[in-house]
């Protein structure tokens, strides 16, 4: 059975694991995700990087 | 009458036939060819697993509710001729049988895992595949084994596991068609987003 997924507003979204962003992506007419990852979403990808990088989150290699 | 040539080549048969034009043709005495006697030393194999089946010992190891058996043993065994030009291995005289070495791989255990979909226009999905879990076993040199790695492989962030299109009528006449493709987390979950 399928995990129900949590809606994604517009906006540019990390996907987050221990301290490390697996992916960062682009949603721009939203989006919806099911699984344990931490969502941080922010409206513009230079807002979402920030973010990342005060809270020490490493970027994707 | 022709010669048999079967029995002449398989070095049995010696005398005289006649051939096809009545003429007598003759072939000479040829000696069978000799080899070992049966059960004497040819060689032997040193380190070599000692099959349960012959008095080796086994390890179990139990896996998603299953019990597996492997061989935990090794021995030097010699091999003897069979008297015929082949050999086999006579287990009887196994030696110096040990338990297998602590570094020596057992097994690995891999379970393919699969994920389901629920979609935005056409339900749940699936399954689809979604990487795989493993754990993996050395043997401990005491005939038991450890577990060396274990963990899960999921698919890359942002591999697709499918996509569709859908078409909504707004009840003005008025059609609409989204796309949504579904992408691994890189752990196990998905998303999704229109385009």
């Amino acid at each position: 059975m399928a995990t129900q997924p949590i809606v994604i507003d517009v906006s540019w979204t990390a996907f987050v694991k221990d301290k490390s962003c697996l992916t960062l992506k682009e949603f721009p007419k939203g989006g919806r995700y099911s699984g344990t990852l931490t969502l941080i979403s922010k409206p513009t990808e230079a807002e979402l990087k920030a973010e990342l990088k005060r809270l020490k989150i490493s970027l994707p290699v | 009458m022709g010669v048999d040539l079967h029995r002449i080549g398989t070095g049995i048969s010696s005398g005289s036939s006649r051939n096809g034009f009545n003429s007598i043709v003759a072939f000479p005495s040829v000696v069978a060819p000799s080899f070992p006697a049966n059960g004497s030393y040819n060689s032997t194999l040193y380190g070599v697993e000692y099959p349960v089946a012959h008095g080796g010992t086994e390890v179990s190891i139990d896996n998603d509710g299953t019990t597996y058996y492997f061989p935990n043993q090794t021995c030097d065994v010699t091999v003897v001729n069979d008297g015929f030009g082949g050999v086999y291995t006579a287990w009887g005289t196994a030696s110096n049988i040990q338990y297998k070495d602590s570094y020596q791989p057992l097994v690995t255990f891999t379970t393919n895992l699969t994920i389901m979909i629920s979609t935005s226009c056409s339900g749940e999905q699936g399954p689809f595949s979604n990487g795989n879990s493993f754990n993996a076993y050395n043997h401990n040199g005491m005939g038991g084994y450890y577990g060396v790695a274990g963990g899960t492989n999921y698919p890359w962030a942002n591999s697709s596991f499918t996509s569709e299109s859908c078409s909504y009528d707004d009840g003005m006449g008025n059609y609409y068609t989204y796309n949504y493709s579904y992408y691994a987390d890189g752990n196990g979950g998905y998303y999704t987003y229109t385009s």
